[in-house]
């Protein structure tokens, strides 16, 4: 940035436009904060902007603060109440706030329940208040474990609304809904049939992502829309065996399937315009399965091979579809199945993935399958590995195992001997845990000296590097 | 020949502050502010932001750079830096939040009014008062007029502490 200031200008008090950037206004206190009150001094509009940001309660805290703060809740247009549990004081105190809300328009409704049957009759009532103002983000959660919030009628035509979460709602498959400005729509904790899903698609058509989470009940997925660009699915809820899933999805760009799956056996029948895929969802044991669901467990080692095999051959076809995806993101599960394949001899196809990203929740890193991976990505330019370090829990299964421990010690410079990387320009590790501990205490680990391996093996065969970082860090959660 | 070196040459914008200091910047930077993106699309290459001080520009000019160089690597890099930007005294952030407004910045408007709601939400309205200098000029009847209308609002515990 070059800096030129203009010849002869000087400050002078008359440029000011802000009466209380005047220095004579200012009396320095000693933190050097000056006791001026600017917040009071800002306009309405962003006073409304911090206002909204914060639980509509909270707002009318704010209007005891001074004659400046009184009345400017009222003309809110965003609202966000949270009941706990019922009582009708906190009825009256919501319809208090919405008769006195001045705004022509409503710009977001939130509003999650603890106990939505309780308040049923009043929660429909405030959405149509929403919908009457041309509301165009709602959020509706029942918080409850077992109470599901039954979707006001009046949102069903909406036609105002842009987003949408909701968050353990029922609505009936078949009802006639009309968003027709809907662009997100984020469902958590739904059960969908194979109509609610035609259903939702044929009444949102200008939808641009969809986001489901701990989702369960239908087995198909076709998005034929154009628009549609963003697909999410996160942790399937249903530990029942033998559940599959097809996605149908031809115009799609980004898909993520994270978390668990259970069982689930997610195929991908048509994603042919993926650019950026994160797959870093993992796959339950049948033989776990079965004990979580109290079924009797056949002890043979042997009796989930079959099991595996499946999804086996679920992952070599994962890699035929995502080999036009510049953007892969990939978890343990995944690597460690194609750890497995290549002892098999199975070839990976050649992928023109440029970002190639493995995020790892392990204590054992596959760097075989890694390596794989990489050999069979020329195009690759980033190269990053998120290892999450965990404490090793029992496992129920040992499939593979004895791949995943050769897989671990394979000497990877003779193994791709001669392989370069023409295109690998970054290269990052992060390794996190839970506590405190220093790139050091990681040493130890075998799984470090494996990565070290891996790094050493890049360093070597990467002409065009230009930055490597390691990084040693804390997680949060 | 001369041609070609301009046309790869990266487009420039001068903007000029409030106290009359001017700053060179890309203009794929700048566009980030709707603001500015409107006058270039006019045409303009030198804004003048009659709005916007010196101190404020030079931050939010650091905003708009780190930003504009978003890449899919560095995402926890920006999000320190966007910790450290709002990590100021209320003066710097009541100048940026009108700054930032002006300049029709929404990402860094939502950062900054976040950042000011934190620091009102769960305190009693003491709190909030000596927090931000706040002048009660309600008689003491007024105010306890206003507490009971909205009674259910005040109902339960205040954080008290002044962090």
């Amino acid at each position: 940035m070059t800096e030129r200031r203009a010849l002869g200008e000087t400050r002078s008090p008359e440029n000011y436009q802000n009466p209380s950037a005047l220095p004579d206004q200012k009396s320095t206190m000693d933190s050097g904060e000056t006791a001026v009150d600017r917040i009071s001094q800002l306009p309405d509009c962003l006073l409304l902007q911090i206002l909204s940001l914060m639980p509509t309660d909270e707002t009318l805290v704010t209007s005891a603060l001074s004659k400046r703060w009184r009345y400017l809740w009222n003309s809110l247009d965003t609202f966000s109440f949270s009941i706990f549990d019922y009582h009708e004081g906190y009825v009256s105190y919501v319809d208090y706030v919405l008769a006195h809300s001045v705004s022509p328009k409503i710009k977001k409704f939130q509003l999650d329940s603890h106990e939505p049957g309780a308040y049923q009759s009043h929660i429909d009532r405030w959405f149509s208040f929403a919908v009457e103002k041309k509301v165009e983000n709602v959020e509706l959660r029942s918080n409850s474990d077992e109470e599901v919030c039954a979707l006001p009628e009046c949102l069903y035509t909406c036609s105002s609304l842009i987003t949408l979460v909701l968050g353990f709602c029922y609505f009936d498959a078949n009802v006639f809904i009309a968003w027709k400005s809907l662009k997100s729509i984020k469902l958590k904790w739904m059960v969908l049939s194979d109509d609610h899903i035609v259903n939702l698609l044929r009444g949102c058509p200008a939808l641009e992502t969809m986001e489901l989470s701990n989702f369960k009940g239908f087995s198909r997925l076709e998005i034929r829309s154009s628009k549609l660009k963003r697909l999410n699915l996160i942790e399937y809820n249903d530990e029942e065996i033998d559940h599959s899933l097809e996605i149908v999805a031809p115009y799609l760009q980004h898909l993520e399937i994270s978390k668990s799956l259970y069982g689930l056996k997610c195929r991908l029948v048509d994603v042919s315009s993926l650019v950026n895929a994160k797959l870093t969802f993992n796959i339950t044991c049948i033989k776990e399965i079965k004990y979580l669901l109290d079924d009797e467990v056949d002890d043979e080692e042997d009796s989930c091979r079959d099991y595996h095999q499946g999804f086996m051959i679920l992952v070599q076809d994962y890699l035929q579809k995502l080999s036009c995806a510049s953007k892969i993101t990939i978890g343990t599960w995944f690597t460690e199945v194609l750890c497995m394949l290549q002892f098999k001899g199975v070839p990976i196809p050649e992928l023109k993935c440029k970002y190639l990203t493995l995020e790892l929740h392990t204590k054992k890193f596959s760097a075989y399958g890694a390596a794989g991976l990489l050999r069979a990505s020329p195009d690759i330019e980033t190269f990053n590995i998120d290892i999450a370090a965990m404490h090793p829990v029992a496992n129920f299964c040992c499939f593979g195992s004895q791949d995943l421990a050769k897989g671990d010690n394979i000497e990877l410079q003779s193994w791709i001997s001669g392989f370069a990387f023409p295109n690998l320009k970054n290269v990052k590790i992060a390794i996190s845990s839970r506590s405190r501990i220093c790139l050091m205490d990681h040493l130890k680990w075998s799984y470090v000296k494996t990565l070290f391996k891996l790094s050493e093996f890049l360093l070597k065969n990467a002409s065009v590097l230009e930055k490597f970082v390691i990084i040693s860090k804390r997680r949060q959660y | 020949m001369a041609s070609t070196t301009e046309t790869k040459q990266k487009k420039m914008l001068i903007l000029k502050s409030a106290d009359n200091d001017e700053f060179e910047i890309e203009e794929s930077v700048g566009v980030q502010s709707e603001t500015i993106k409107n006058l270039v699309e006019d045409g303009f290459t030198f804004v003048p932001l009659p709005n916007v001080y010196t101190k404020a520009l030079i931050k939010i000019i650091d905003y708009l750079k780190k930003h504009a160089n978003k890449t899919d690597s560095n995402d926890e890099e920006i999000k320190t830096f966007d910790k450290d930007f709002v990590n100021t005294t209320f003066d710097d952030l009541f100048e940026l939040v009108s700054a930032a407004n002006y300049l029709h910045i929404s990402c860094l408007m939502n950062m900054l009014c976040q950042t000011i709601a934190d620091r009102i939400k769960d305190k009693s309205p003491e709190a909030v008062r000596k927090i931000f200098h706040i002048n009660c000029d309600y008689t003491p009847e007024e105010e306890a007029k206003i507490r009971k209308a909205n009674a259910q609002a005040f109902e339960g515990q205040f954080d008290e502490s002044l962090d």
